[in-house]
């Protein structure tokens, strides 16, 4: 089992998000987590990351059998969780080839590897930008800043593609993408599943699930996931809506 | 009389009684009397308030001099760039290391300046601001450099103009530059103030350039002081008509320091552009106090300071920009903004504006803040520690007035100094990149 969360409950500011989550993901599968707003799917998101606005107030969360929540942000990330934001932060003056190049080496420090070569680095960079079709000349980009909606989040997988993690969450990647973008991002994303890693897919609508197809669908509702199917619940919560499950 | 008034006023007089030149001798006199009568200015004074100076001002300094140190790198100095060198050692004695330059321009010091240049430029600029610092400095001042950029000259090569204390005492300064630029000529000056020994030093230095019509001149003003020292830095800049004054200070190390930058923009369409960075922690001061005259039409003003802030230190800003009745078409604007790292940090900003014309376009502003939580959550969330993302970001933020050197070895050498100065490794000690592995000096420094 790569992550296991057991009858989670999540406040913030006394306010309780989550209500007893419960959760199990294997590598090789992708689950979509679905929900209207105000459910807690991007608090899920931020808890799995390690954000520590939130208190873990009962459960547990376990990732490759050990306690997840021993880990701080950049060790679980090192360790091979990736989130993908969805609002990407601007970073004025950091370029995006000195982020990425520092975060590859933080990982690489972290598996006890020697940093990497200039050279193998940007060929990496110039490889993975294609699977995304991003052309920007990454060197004199400040982080996401100028981006627009749809480069932003390309620039989400971008990263993802570089880092290669193992358990990645893609935290609404659809929201706010045209359909070209969306089948860019979706392709990224699809090229990247395989065998070893695993990918939560949160997300409003089915129309994301047409590209990426999920093995597992979760209902998401007031802090608790309700109903669990395969893709089909998908279709049938688009039919219906979230009304349908409220108990 | 304080101890350290009584003690300057002694050595004026011994300067003014060795002083050759009557005009200079009767100035000499003049400021004198003003300073005994003014003394050093503090919390009365506006201007000087938010600085606690007396701190620096009643510790014992000496005249006499035991140096040392053999001149030697230092950690101020531009090593990789292409430059003509001078030494000031201990506020007295130059020292030229000729590479390049023009033979045009002509380096002296002041004390060897030709009567007539120093009745028509003398003190011309900075009796406006009679500041007790200013008046010691003209009665007591005993070398510095003076630059003359004849007209029609372009030198492509920086000058580097390092003014080096190494005495192996405590030591009270007053050094006296003058930089003359004639018309359609440019240059590019690189200033350091530095100080081999971890002694106290006060630093009381003023410099008056002019620069005639259609000139570019580019100034880098670097200090990288022990945590032991205070400097006075008074900069009084004329401008003619469309001329281009860009000056850059980088605030790196200093016990206290205080820049006082005042530019007269006399002639129409000139232009002065004026960048800051600092970074103050333990319990230092830095004090940027700027001051922008608007006198012809058609000017550009711009000034940007940026500081980071940590531990018990204070960054003060005080900007002014006064827009004469005739100075129309003025475009003036100024910003300070600053990153504090922890809640005994302190900032001080008065930015302000007096505007006497009807068609200008002017803009002010300051900002208090602390890293930005958001963007230290993403770079972790990529596998960035903490101390990386803060690095990081603290480097983004004056990397913006960094990015604006347009001299590659120059910002390649700042980026360097920053970097170590983020990391504690200059803030340890001032010259720890000469005796770094001395770990009782290291020691003794904190």
């Amino acid at each position: 089992m790569l992550l296991e969360i057991k009858n989670l409950h999540v406040s913030i500011e006394e306010k309780q998000i989550l209500k007893g989550l419960s959760l199990k993901v294997k590598r090789g599968e992708v689950h979509a987590i679905m929900g209207p707003n105000g459910t807690g799917k991007s608090t899920l998101a931020s808890v799995i990351a390690g954000r520590e606005i939130f208190n873990i107030d009962k459960g547990e969360i376990l990732y490759k059998g050990k306690d997840l929540t021993k880990l701080s942000v950049d060790e679980r990330a090192n360790d091979g969780i990736f989130l993908s934001f969805q609002y990407p932060v601007e970073i004025p003056g950091v370029s995006m080839v000195n982020f990425m190049r520092t975060a590859i080496d933080e990982k690489r420090k972290y598996q006890g590897l020697d940093p990497i070569t200039m050279h193998e680095f940007i060929s990496m960079m110039e490889e993975k930008k294609k699977l995304v079709d991003l052309h920007e000349n990454l060197a004199s980009r400040s982080v996401n800043v100028g981006f627009s909606g749809g480069e932003k989040k390309k620039n989400e997988i971008f990263q993802m593609a570089m880092l290669e993690p193992e358990l990645a969450i893609l935290d609404e990647t659809d929201s706010g993408l045209d359909i070209d973008a969306l089948r860019v991002v979706s392709n990224g994303v699809n090229k990247l599943r395989n065998d070893n890693n695993a990918f939560i897919v949160i997300t409003h609508y089915q129309r994301l699930l047409d590209y990426i197809v999920p093995d597992f669908v979760h209902v998401l509702y007031e802090g608790r996931i309700v109903k669990s199917g395969t893709k089909e619940l998908a279709l049938e919560l688009e039919e219906k809506g979230y009304e349908g499950f409220k108990n | 009389m304080s101890d350290l008034k009584k003690i300057l006023s002694n050595f004026a007089k011994e300067q003014i009684a060795n002083e050759n030149l009557a005009g200079l001798k009767s100035l000499r006199q003049k400021a004198l009397d003003e300073f005994i009568e003014v003394g050093f200015p503090g919390k009365k004074d506006e201007d000087w308030q938010d600085l606690n100076i007396d701190r620096f001002l009643k510790k014992n300094y000496s005249f006499e001099c035991s140096p040392t140190h053999e001149i030697d790198d230092f950690s101020c100095q531009m090593v990789d760039i292409d430059s003509s060198k001078y030494y000031l050692i201990n506020s007295k004695k130059l020292i030229e290391n000729n590479g390049h330059i023009k033979s045009e321009i002509s380096v002296k010091n002041i004390l060897d300046t030709d009567e007539n240049i120093l009745n028509q430029h003398f003190n011309k600029i900075a009796k406006d601001d009679n500041n007790g610092f200013n008046l010691i400095n003209t009665a007591a001042f005993t070398g510095g450099f003076f630059i003359n950029v004849p007209d029609n000259t372009n030198a492509e090569i920086p000058l580097q103009f390092i003014s080096l204390n190494n005495c192996n005492n405590n030591s009270f300064s007053n050094i006296r530059n003058l930089i003359i630029v004639g018309r359609n000529s440019t240059v590019k000056i690189i200033q350091c103030d530095d100080t081999i020994h971890n002694n106290d030093y006060f630093i009381n230095s003023l410099t008056e350039i002019f620069v005639a019509e259609n000139s570019n001149v580019e100034l880098y003003k670097m200090y990288n002081l022990s945590n032991y020292s205070a400097a006075i830095n008074s900069i009084y800049i004329n401008q003619e008509e469309n001329s281009v004054f860009k000056s850059f200070y980088f605030e790196l190390n200093a016990g206290l320091l205080r820049n006082n930058l005042y530019t007269n923009l006399n002639g129409k369409k000139a232009e002065s552009l004026t960048y800051g960075i600092y970074f103050a922690d333990k319990q230092q001061q830095m004090d940027n106090n700027v001051r922008i005259n608007h006198i012809a039409p058609s000017c550009y003003s711009e000034q940007i300071f940026k500081g980071i802030v940590d531990d018990m230190g204070q960054a003060i800003f005080n900007g002014l920009i006064v827009v004469d009745r005739e100075a129309q078409k003025t475009v003036a604007s100024q910003i300070n903004r600053n990153i504090l790292l922890t809640d005994k940090a302190k900032t001080v900003a008065k930015p302000f504006l007096e505007i006497y014309a009807d068609d200008v376009k002017c803009s002010h502003g300051a900002t208090n803040g602390q890293l930005d939580e958001n963007a230290l959550f993403y770079l972790q969330a990529r596998g960035i520690s903490f101390e990386k993302a803060r690095m990081l970001l603290l480097h983004a933020f004056v990397g913006e007035i960094i990015n604006k050197i347009k001299i590659e070895a120059i910002s390649l050498r700042i980026n360097d100094l920053v970097k170590k100065r983020l990391n504690g490794e200059l803030s340890d000690c001032s010259s720890c990149v000469l005796k770094c592995s001395d770990a009782k000096v290291n020691k003794e420094c904190y």
